[in-house]
């Protein structure tokens, strides 16, 4: 679902496509000019500081490393306010129909308890100038241009079908009533309705202006999702309410203590027999040095503060921490995203 | 620019460019402007032959959505300026 821009956002949007793909061509360049000199990721440490001072060192004179360097900072800095520039051309457009979505069965409300915590309110997650709510029409900014016409090309793949192969790993039983956490702007939310149709779906997420988006799309494909401006964290829904708890690409951008909290709250939430299942990036553990050091340096540099942290967990032991005693990951590809853990609370 | 607090999302400092290199900027930097003012001098040029000709081509430019033939004939003339810039840096382009 992507905005038709005018010709002057549409014309910055698609530079900042061309910055990201030279960055991330420079980068596998910079990379394959290490290996074929022999520092092969085999010989490179455990550790990812003593792993950055090595790789760092051998590109100290690399001209490709430093344009690499310049072109990634470039967009970490200035692809957010290239989409909000394209959508303030066409906002006076835009803005009737993106508010008659706003109308439908999909409701929104804030929770009453909701407070943003500091892992949210301090951080301007991927460097979006003034944080992700900074705009009030952010979600649409975020879902149909970065989303739609800038990370779709920057990094090419069936992110939808990843979704849907996803929740087809839940183990078969009824799913009457799934709780998402992170439900951002409605894109795993609909992957949800797509393959649990009869499911009553619902979500939270300390964001506004993402649920705002999310209430958009699934008014506009007619579903009835029971939105909430909350944290997965402390929804203080009722005990034993939900058979699913799911998430997908979103404990990344949460400190580890969160992420322990989220299965506490998924175990509580859930029915005798629910499941668990949570999707993320891949870990760091299971994918080669040098592509653990790109995502490395991608997070550092892009604002993803709580990335490196997240990719290092176990996930199944920390489900299994939570009382989802047969939790198991898995990573859906070889490179391991996404990286699932599936658990199911006992009966 | 008021200076704000400092976020948890703020990367740490560092520098990217030897100073060495700025002679390779300002290469850059001159590319550029070059390449935008024979721009700015033909799209000046084409609003006055086209509003001779009775026609608002800033109205039509806006509302214009390329099609899959001209997206690929923008990026290929996107990733020739990209190489400017990058030769201008000594890149492996």
């Amino acid at each position: 679902m992507e905005l038709n821009l005018a010709q002057r956002g549409r014309a910055l949007v698609d530079w900042e496509v061309a910055a990201r793909q030279t960055a991330n061509a420079l980068h596998a360049k910079a990379v394959a000019s290490l290996v074929e000199n022999g520092l092969t990721a085999d010989k490179l440490p455990d550790d990812m500081e003593e792993r950055y001072a090595v790789i760092e060192g051998a590109l100290a004179d690399s001209p490709t490393y430093r344009a690499r360097s310049l072109l990634g900072e470039w967009c970490a800095k200035n692809h957010g306010l290239a989409a909000q520039e394209a959508f303030a051309e066409v906002r006076e457009r835009v803005r009737p129909e993106l508010d008659a979505q706003s109308q439908g069965p999909c409701t929104l409300e804030v929770l009453p308890h909701f407070e943003e915590p500091p892992y949210f309110s301090k951080v301007w997650f991927h460097r979006t100038e003034g944080g992700w709510d900074a705009g009030d029409y952010n979600g649409a900014v975020h879902a149909r241009i970065i989303q739609a016409r800038y990370l779709s090309k920057c990094f090419p793949g069936d992110a939808a079908g990843d979704r849907r192969r996803t929740l087809r790993e839940a183990p078969e039983r009824p799913y009457r009533r799934i709780l998402e956490f992170g439900a951002s702007s409605g894109q795993f939310t609909s992957a949800i309705s797509d393959v649990y149709p009869e499911a009553e779906v619902w979500g939270v997420d300390p964001s506004q202006r993402m649920l705002e988006e999310a209430q958009r799309v699934g008014n506009a494909a007619g579903h009835a999702w029971k939105l909430f401006v909350g944290v997965g964290e402390d929804t203080r829904f009722e005990s034993g309410s939900f058979d699913m708890v799911t998430a997908f690409a979103v404990h990344h951008e949460l400190p580890p203590r969160i992420i322990k909290a989220w299965f506490d709250e998924a175990y509580r939430l859930l029915v005798p027999g629910g499941v668990v299942l949570f999707a993320d990036v891949a870990r760091y553990a299971n994918i080669d040095k040098y592509a653990a050091w790109g995502f490395d340096w991608v997070a550092r540099y892009h604002g993803e503060p709580y990335w490196r942290a997240s990719a290092m967990m176990d996930l199944s032991e920390a489900a299994r921490a939570s009382g989802f005693g047969e939790a198991r990951s898995k990573g859906l590809t070889a490179y391991d995203y996404p990286h699932l853990v599936i658990g199911q609370k006992p009966e | 620019m008021t200076p704000r607090d400092p976020l948890i999302s703020d990367p740490p400092p560092r520098r990217i460019l030897d100073p060495a290199q700025i002679d390779h900027v300002a290469e850059a930097v001159i590319g550029l402007a070059r390449e935008l003012w024979v721009l700015t001098d033909r799209f000046t040029i084409m609003e006055k032959v086209m509003a001779a000709r009775g026609i608002d081509l800033a109205a039509e430019i806006d509302a214009y959505q390329p099609d899959v033939a001209v997206q690929a004939e923008l990026s290929a003339k996107r990733a020739a300026l990209m190489r400017t810039i990058l030769t201008a840096l000594r890149a492996d382009v």
